[in-house]
């Protein structure tokens, strides 16, 4: 069975494009508008990795990091960050809320499908984030 | 967005606001019209996109073909092609993100003129230092990018155009540097 990924992004044409990439390269996907969308649509089924924008209305990627991490069952999945952000004090912050890794957008896909794969649990089994690095 | 219908004083500046009021109508109108083309514009990445997946489906299927036949240069030049097909579609598909970079930044445009437009529309508003002090917080907020959130501010701090533009610059990565990617 195909692994699943959450992708959390306002803007329809990055998700469409994130969608691409990953479908492209064999993985499930779910996709949420923004922050509340993609909690409502949690409902503890099972999600392998997020990918999330971090300015997003309704929830923004920072809070969205925050609730997941608090749910049982979503407490070690990975969570990559995709944003135009580039200061390095939203790393830190989204490091701090328990996010697991970060991209810079405009993503090129092997750099995208580079990082999944590198985090996915299967490849990441002893790994596990800690909110307060 | 209220559009009352008063008679035009533009001609004649009347220092109550009417040229203005105008001016910035007639940009939100032409505003409207791009707002329209971006609708249609995401219309096109929609279909585009399917279209996309398709061709990468079809690709994948000529690939796992041709894998399956006997060695030849024919089929090097086959794998040879796909691959390269696949190199281009990873440039298509960044070449979206600038396309979206560029809906949004006209997005915040037509957004913040519209609320331009209704506070000097209301007679009450206009004259409250606060409404224009929120406005102004409002436009910035819709900003997220450093670089942009500065160009703001220096405008703010009584810079002109140019150099709040020579200052956001100042303040943008000037390429995408290998570390834009991070595993903590």
């Amino acid at each position: 069975m195909n692994q699943t990924i959450m992708v959390v992004d306002d803007s329809t044409s990055v998700r469409k494009m994130v969608v691409f990439t990953l479908e492209n390269a064999g993985y499930a996907v779910v996709e949420a508008e923004n922050g509340r969308d993609a909690l409502e649509k949690l409902d503890g089924s099972k999600v392998n990795m997020f990918i999330v924008d971090l300015n997003m209305p309704h929830v923004n990627g920072l809070e969205l990091t925050r609730f997941v991490r608090a749910m049982s069952e979503y407490k070690y999945t990975p969570i990559v960050m995709l944003t135009t952000e580039s200061l390095d004090l939203k790393k830190q912050e989204s490091k701090a809320a328990g996010a697991t890794g970060w991209i810079t957008k405009p993503f090129k896909p092997d750099q995208l499908i580079g990082v999944v794969k590198k985090v996915m649990p299967e490849n990441n089994q002893n790994k596990q984030p800690n909110p307060e690095a | 967005m209220s559009l009352k219908k008063v008679p035009s004083d533009a001609q004649n500046p009347d220092l109550d606001w009417s040229q203005i009021r105008e001016t910035v109508m007639m940009l939100n109108v032409a505003l409207a019209q791009v707002e329209r083309s971006l609708t249609e514009g995401d219309e096109s990445v929609n279909a585009l996109t399917k279209l996309l997946i398709s061709l990468m489906g079809k690709v994948q299927v000529i690939r796992m073909a041709t894998e399956s036949l006997p060695d030849s240069r024919e089929k090097t030049d086959i794998m040879d092609n796909c691959r390269q097909v696949y190199g281009m579609m990873n440039e298509v598909v960044v070449a979206f993100q600038f396309y979206d970079k560029m809906t949004q930044r006209l997005s915040h445009v037509s957004l913040n003129l519209s609320a331009l437009s209704d506070l000097i529309n209301d007679g009450h508003r206009l004259y409250l230092p606060y409404e224009w002090r929120a406005l102004q917080e409002m436009i910035v907020s819709r900003y997220f990018i450093d670089a942009d959130r500065q160009m703001f501010n220096a405008i703010r701090s009584g810079s002109g155009v140019r150099e709040a533009l020579d200052i956001a610059a100042q303040h943008r990565p000037r390429t995408k540097e290998k570390d834009d990617v991070e595993v903590f």
